[in-house]
């Protein structure tokens, strides 16, 4: 019997300090134990869980500013940024995450709470292209495989989800007792000196994995890596709109159901159109995005007219200008760029500047840099950026000789 | 219910050993059998009861048959018995690929609607068409229906095998002492089944994720370069030993706990250094199942070198076939069978020209790196989805699609990684997936080299009903005289360290598992 017995003990003790272990180091960032320097200040396992925890950490912090988007916003607002004040704000950006699952989430957060007074939303062009089956078909089987991902996780879907408090029980002690969380928590220990990546407790990632590729690789790779995965996610037809349906893409449909939830509670709505290099936008260009780029401006700022909330406004920071147009320093090829990490996604410093055009309405300091859009401007807005992507073609034929 | 799953350790499991003791105790062994089959049916059912009605019809027409047979020899009724369980298993297993394949052929466009396999009916199927034969031999005794059931659907061996052999089961269901429950059986039992969840959870599922998305991208059409090839192949090669191998131990684990010695389902084959070898230690109970019924029923080595090299190559083609309808298990089975004939008459030559008689070190480690390449490129046919796919791997492999390496990797080699690139590596990304890949690729072919299995740790306690014991003829076994005379005892390490893999198995069963052979 005692070998028994000591079997049992041996499962029990192994199984409980793994899980406190687990607890204690928190990999995955749900933030509820103590940080220590040197052992778990530091996140590097969190991005890729942060469907996960999002959903759940937004009811500790119950902000009264909530950013939504995708990989692009959270790591390029911060919600520390001196220009929220003394606001408290929390970033649901989540990377590669569907229209529809951002706008869920952010339904669920103003369900749950009182707090929310303003919503920055930013929106992303390929987040709205859909295929042709998808047109005829309004997504409906698609939506429903993606809801069904992540719906239980999310209170204020209860009703639509059976077991759903059981799923979340459960989810939450996977993040404690799971042999994943473990190497987890063993791979944070050991990165906690190294640059990398982390989500902290408002939601911001802090990118530090680019200044790590940057050091060793050099930023090279980085933007032909980038521009090819764009290239590649565009090979197949891809449609913004369909002249026999609606004018609008078929996403708009989650826009609507987010912002209806917002109007309902007076909630201000800040929608904005990310920035992005402008490697970006000929990438988008070669793939015959371009005009479908352009139309899906004009939706937004049809969809911002018709809408008629007057607590809500639509900015563009994706015109050309000399932020977007910034030199890619190839020549020293392991010095960052002051804007952008990489063609996709911008740093934080480019993020504070767009939050103070958008929330202080200080002028910008570069001309061009943020744009509000109305019914009334967006034709002229989208003649300048036709010019504009015109004359940044040599630049663009230029670095894409260079990147090969 | 997986063995790897809560429901079925913690509660499955232990109401299924309280029910059989408690019955075993109250009203004797028969009704404690007739428990044990409830609860194996009840287990079946957990997937899809319906199906359940397609075992107990298979079990009570077989039964019926065998005991005809076993009266009446007659060879009429034997191949009706066969045929009606072949044909079972072909209109469940292979009628969607035959279609497919006549739709191609002739240009028609049957469509028979999606079948769904019963799980594990190539098993049941296999063992009973062996209880047939053997009925018709006369060699079975008579059994009766209730331990005939259990020798069909008992459930630790119902669903991935091993595949029993009612010789070796009914005579330990009819044993005449009261089952109780043994506390030497207990801790062999929960040692052996908890060696068996760390192979399969930790081990095979840890090293899936290096595998599949390999596999995937060379289906859908995707580059694959030398090393995602090998590194791809090689995760797989170890995912699907460990996967299929640790059920086998957790099958033998929960079988002893109910006082039940099952038969062993392999035995270090990748320590092979000959491809006959290997099929001795892989999957063993179905070597034997085909060797017996296949083999030898085609004549064996009866009529001669000719017909017993095409009775080798037909019996591991229809090896192959018995794993699945499509052409790549066919290709697969079909490789194999030409390695077996090859390594036939390499064996003959070298007794002809009494060459090799005495084995160096550094032939059998060639002998065991050629056997063990030729095994890896047969499992790239059986893991491919398609025969494009798996020609991608190969070529791939053969460094047809290029050589890339992470340009993480690169810039940290400096000179050395300008050097490769002028060579023709070009950079690629993923750096950590390539080093993981790798990393673990090395430590399971370092444990599956080096340490013993079930049946060597086992031996003294019987652990199965194998008398293999620390066997190194025909294998490479590096740093054998550390490990060969390692076994269980009873002792304090023993039960923390197996106490511990219960642990980590058990840490696993919130993560995704995929478990290969159900498709079997």
């Amino acid at each position: 019997m005692k070998y028994i017995t000591l079997y049992f003990t041996s499962f029990v003790i192994l199984l409980s300090s793994i899980a406190a272990f687990n607890w204690f180091i928190d990999p995955f960032a749900m933030y509820w134990s103590p940080r220590v320097s040197f052992l778990n200040q530091i996140k590097p396992e969190s991005g890729t869980r942060t469907r996960i925890t999002k959903a759940y950490q937004i009811k500790n912090i119950d902000p009264e500013i909530l950013i939504v988007g995708n990989s692009r916003v959270e790591m390029g607002l911060s919600p520390k940024s001196h220009i929220f004040q003394s606001q408290t704000v929390y970033n649901q950006g989540m990377p590669g995450s569907h229209l529809v699952m951002q706008t869920d989430f952010a339904i669920d957060a103003i369900k749950q709470s009182q707090n929310i007074k303003h919503l920055l939303i930013g929106v992303d062009f390929l987040d709205f292209l859909v295929t042709k089956e998808q047109l005829s078909h309004k997504n409906n089987l698609l939506d429903r495989n993606i809801k069904a991902s992540y719906r239980f996780r999310l209170e204020s879907f209860d009703a639509e989800v059976k077991h759903a408090k059981i799923s979340r029980l459960k989810e939450k002690l996977s993040l404690i007792f799971s042999l994943d969380a473990f190497s987890a928590s063993v791979s944070t220990i050991i990165k906690q000196n190294s640059l990398a990546s982390s989500i902290d407790e408002l939601g911001f990632n802090s990118a530090q994995s680019y200044v790590q590729i940057m050091k060793t690789e050099g930023i090279k790779p980085l933007f032909t890596q980038k521009l090819q995965e764009i290239s590649t996610r565009l090979e197949a037809p891809l449609f913004i709109t369909s002249p026999k349906q609606s004018f609008y893409s078929p996403r708009f449909k989650h826009l609507t159901s987010l912002i209806d939830e917002a109007k309902n509670k007076n909630i201000k709505i800040t929608l904005f159109i990310n920035p992005y290099h402008y490697s970006y936008l000929h990438s988008l260009a070669e793939q015959d995005q371009w005009s479908n780029f352009l139309t899906w401006k004009k939706q937004l700022a049809s969809f911002i007219y018709q809408t008629s909330y007057s607590n809500m406004t639509l900015w563009d920071f994706s015109g050309f200008n000399k932020i977007i147009n910034e030199k890619v320093p190839l020549a020293s090829p392991k010095s960052a760029m002051s804007w952008f990490w990489e063609p996709a996604h911008y740093r934080k410093e480019l993020g504070d500047k767009m939050l103070a055009v958008m929330l202080s309405k200080s002028k910008p300091a570069i001309a061009d840099f943020g744009r509000e859009l109305s019914l009334q401007n967006i034709n002229s807005h989208i003649q300048e950026d036709e010019i504009e992507f015109q004359q940044s073609l040599i630049s663009w034929q230029q670095l894409k000789k260079d990147l090969r | 219910m997986l063995f790897n799953s809560a429901e079925f350790i913690f509660l499955f499991l232990p109401i299924s050993l309280l029910l059989f003791f408690y019955l075993s105790n109250r009203h004797g062994n028969e009704v404690a059998l007739a428990g044990l089959v409830a609860c194996s049916l009840f287990f079946y059912g957990w997937w899809n009861p319906s199906y359940l009605v397609l075992l107990i019809v298979s079990m009570l027409f077989n039964y019926k048959l065998g005991r005809s047979l076993g009266k009446n020899t007659n060879k009429r009724l034997l191949t009706f018995g066969i045929a009606l369980n072949l044909a079972s298993i072909a209109y469940y297993k292979y009628a969607g690929f035959l279609i497919v394949n006549f739709n191609a052929a002739t240009g028609e466009s049957w469509d028979i609607g999606t079948i769904l396999l019963p799980l594990a009916i190539s098993f049941f199927t296999f063992q009973q068409i062996a209880y047939l034969v053997d009925s018709y031999k006369g060699i079975t005794k008579e059994y009766n229906f209730l331990h005939y059931a259990l020798f069909v659907s008992f459930f630790p061996q119902l669903i991935a095998g091993p595949i029993v052999h009612h010789k070796d089961m009914l005579p330990q269901f009819a044993n005449t002492q009261r089952y109780q429950a043994n506390l030497n059986n207990f801790k062999i039992g929960l040692t052996i089944f908890a060696i068996g969840l760390f192979k399969k959870t930790v081990l095979a599922d840890g090293i899936a994720v290096y595998a599949t998305p390999v596999f995937t991208l060379a289906d859908a059409g995707g580059n694959i370069d030398f090393f995602m090839a090998w590194g791809g192949a090689l995760a797989y090669t170890f995912q699907l030993y460990f996967d299929f191998s640790g059920y086998s131990d957790m099958a033998i684990g929960i079988a002893r706990l109910f006082g039940i010695i099952l038969p062993l389902n392999f035995y270090s084959p990748y320590k092979s250094a000959n491809i006959s070898e290997f099929w001795r230690r892989w999957h063993i109970t179905l070597s034997h199942f085909l060797r017996d019924y296949v083999y030898i029923a085609l004549g064996g080595n009866r009529n001669g070198v000719f017909k017993r090299y095409s009775n080798l190559f037909i019996t591991m083609l229809l090896g192959g076939i018995w794993h699945g309808a499509g052409w790549n298990f066919i290709i697969w089975g079909a490789l194999h069978g030409s390695y077996l004939m090859v390594n036939l008459a390499w064996q003959a030559v070298k007794v002809r020209c009494s060459i090799f008689q005495k084995q160096s070190y550094l032939y059998i480690f060639s002998a065991w790196l050629l056997t063990f390449i030729l095994v890896v490129i047969g499992w790239v046919f059986f893991r491919a989805t398609s025969i494009e796919g798996a020609i991608n791997i190969l070529t791939g492999m053969l460094g047809g699609n290029g050589f890339e390496i992470p340009n993480a990797i690169l810039a940290r080699l400096g000179s050395f990684g300008t050097t490769l690139q002028s060579w023709g590596v070009s950079p690629s990304n993923g750096g950590k997936v390539f080093i993981f890949t790798w990393l673990w690729n090395m430590t399971l072919l370092a444990f599956v080299l080096t340490l013993p299995n079930i049946q060597d740790l086992f031996f003294k306690e019987k652990g199965s009903l194998s008398k293999l014991n620390s066997e190194t003829e025909n294998s490479f076994w590096p740093f054998k005289g550390y490990f060969k005379y390692v076994s269980w005892s009873d002792s304090l390490i023993w039960a923390l360290l197996s106490g511990a893999c219960l642990a980590l198995g058990i840490l696993t069963l919130s993560q995704v598992s995929e478990f290969l052979y159900f498709q079997f």
